[in-house]
């Protein structure tokens, strides 16, 4: 019983890791995510795969929007205003690609949990 | 109460003193040399000349016009009583909730019709037109009372509106809770949601489902909804460092959390980089954020694997262990020197890494 818990254990671990390093192998080819800006405090109704949409009301930045990178289809809203908590922080490298501070973990569903950074997706 | 008594309480040849407006109905004090002044007399002290055809009636607090004959001695008890003159010779008829008022002019504008009737300023004006839909009256639209069938005006409560998102949803009542509001629009107040309100001119409010909006507030735009869906990586149980410090953070490109551990609060930066001359390249960076902080201070650092140096001796002053989230982290027992004490006003996380970055490149520099 004690030899099957830990093969048990040892498969999923391992079946974690090759999700993980399939991911990893996925993220390089996928384009980087690029910086849209829309006018107003809300997103779009679509959020175009592939841009992290910032919704920017005169000059004050509101959120930032994307698709959820893991393929379930889930519109991510993160707000970027300092009363919000949690909030995130947006910066662009001088590629002009978006990088959000700190990560990003999806509460329900699909459950993601990764960084973006210089318009990549790392996992966690 | 008749002219003549009225005339009675005052001593012949004196001054009297009444309110004259024209079609503006904005009533400005006139005095007439006679307590007992004939239409023509008031007519001529609102310099309307006689070949103009004066009109002139009495403005009785109920809003009703009454003529005055050029010829008629004008009922007058007090320096408040009110005339209106013109020179028409025509009045015009017209309706408000049913009550009739008689307008001496072609054209009336909505203020003059709400003076005339006396219009509380939450209702709303409305002017019903047959075959057309009814229209909103505001205070500087002019009404043609010659056309037929336009006579007819009625008030309505304002409804007070807002926007929900993108969704402009409507209120009987000038104040509004919050999760009415959302129900109104659409949105469903059980999920968990970030509600922001924005009035023009003023600061954005975070606010609840039992918020009462305002809606009377001048410059209320929306409720702005987003979905709580999302954490950041610590799923719930971070903290807020100081804005320098989240900015700083946020432009260093490191994978940053905060962590709340038994009543202690710590920022874990977890690919810190070390110079060479380490057994690790980098390591996981936690520095103690003070409940207090920035008053404060920050004190020595704390790095996961243990570190020796890369030939294997101990490093002096980093013996004791902690554990933080159930892992194990070597207390780098390094302090501010006399020379540099804390400053709340200047020092944060960026200036204390710099110290960090000290401690560690002479460990590896000697
Ligand atoms: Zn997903």
């Amino acid at each position: 019983m004690i030899l099957i818990d830990i093969a048990a254990k040892w498969i999923r671990a391992e079946y974690a890791r090759w999700q993980k390093r399939i991911r990893g192998l996925f993220e390089r080819w996928r384009p980087p995510f690029r910086l849209q800006v829309v006018d107003g405090d809300s997103l779009p109704p679509v959020v175009p795969v592939g841009a992290l949409v910032l919704a920017r009301d005169g000059n004050e930045d509101w959120c930032v929007g994307m698709k959820c990178p893991c393929g379930c289809g889930r519109t991510i809203e993160l707000l970027l205003i300092p009363e919000a908590k949690p909030r995130w922080s947006l910066s662009l490298d001088p590629a002009g690609l978006p990088s959000l501070s700190p990560s990003v973990f999806l509460r329900d569903g699909c459950r993601a949990h990764f960084w973006l950074r210089g318009g990549r997706v790392t996992w966690t | 109460m008749t002219s003549q008594n009225a005339a009675g309480n005052r001593p012949a040849n004196s001054t009297i003193t009444i309110q004259i407006a024209g079609l503006d109905l904005n009533f400005k004090a006139v005095s007439i040399v006679d307590p007992t002044p004939t239409g023509a007399q008031i007519a001529a002290a609102a310099e309307v000349l006689p070949d103009n055809d004066p009109f002139v009636l009495r403005f009785l607090d109920d809003g009703e016009l009454v003529p005055i004959l050029a010829s008629e001695v004008a009922p007058i008890d007090d320096v408040n009583d009110r005339f209106v003159v013109t020179s028409a010779d025509r009045a015009f008829r017209l309706k408000v909730d049913g009550e009739q008022y008689d307008w001496p002019a072609q054209y009336v504008t909505g203020k003059t019709v709400r003076k005339l009737a006396g219009i509380a300023n939450d209702l709303q004006l409305m002017l019903s037109v047959e075959n057309e839909p009814d229209t909103v009256i505001g205070n500087r639209d002019l009404v043609d009372l010659a056309v037929a069938g336009v006579e007819r005006f009625y008030t309505v409560h304002e409804t007070w509106k807002i926007k929900v998102q993108d969704t402009v949803i409507q209120s009987d009542l000038p104040t509004i809770k919050v999760r009415d509001a959302m129900n109104k629009a659409g949105f469903d107040p059980a999920q968990p949601w970030h509600i922001f309100l924005k009035v023009a001119g003023q600061p954005k409010q975070e606010v609840g489902l039992d918020f009462d909006v305002d809606l009377r507030t001048h410059g209320i735009e929306k409720l702005r909804l987003t979905p709580r869906d999302v954490n950041n990586g610590e799923a719930g149980n971070g903290f807020r460092l100081l804005g320098v410090d989240e900015a700083f953070l946020a432009q260093s490109g490191w994978r940053w959390r905060t962590v709340l551990d038994q009543g202690r609060r710590w920022l874990i930066i977890d690919d810190y980089r070390l110079p060479p001359g380490f057994s690790s390249t980098a390591v996981a960076m936690a520095l103690e954020i003070p409940n207090t902080y920035p008053g404060a201070q920050i004190d020595m650092f704390y790095v996961a694997p243990v570190l020796l140096l890369a030939n294997g001796n101990r490093i002096g002053a980093t013996e004791t262990l902690i554990t933080i989230g159930g892992v194990t982290y070597q207390r780098w027992s390094r302090h501010r020197g006399q020379a540099s004490p804390w400053n709340p006003k200047i020092d944060n996380v960026r200036t204390h890494l710099t110290l960090v970055d000290g401690a560690l490149s002479r460990e590896v520099n000697q």
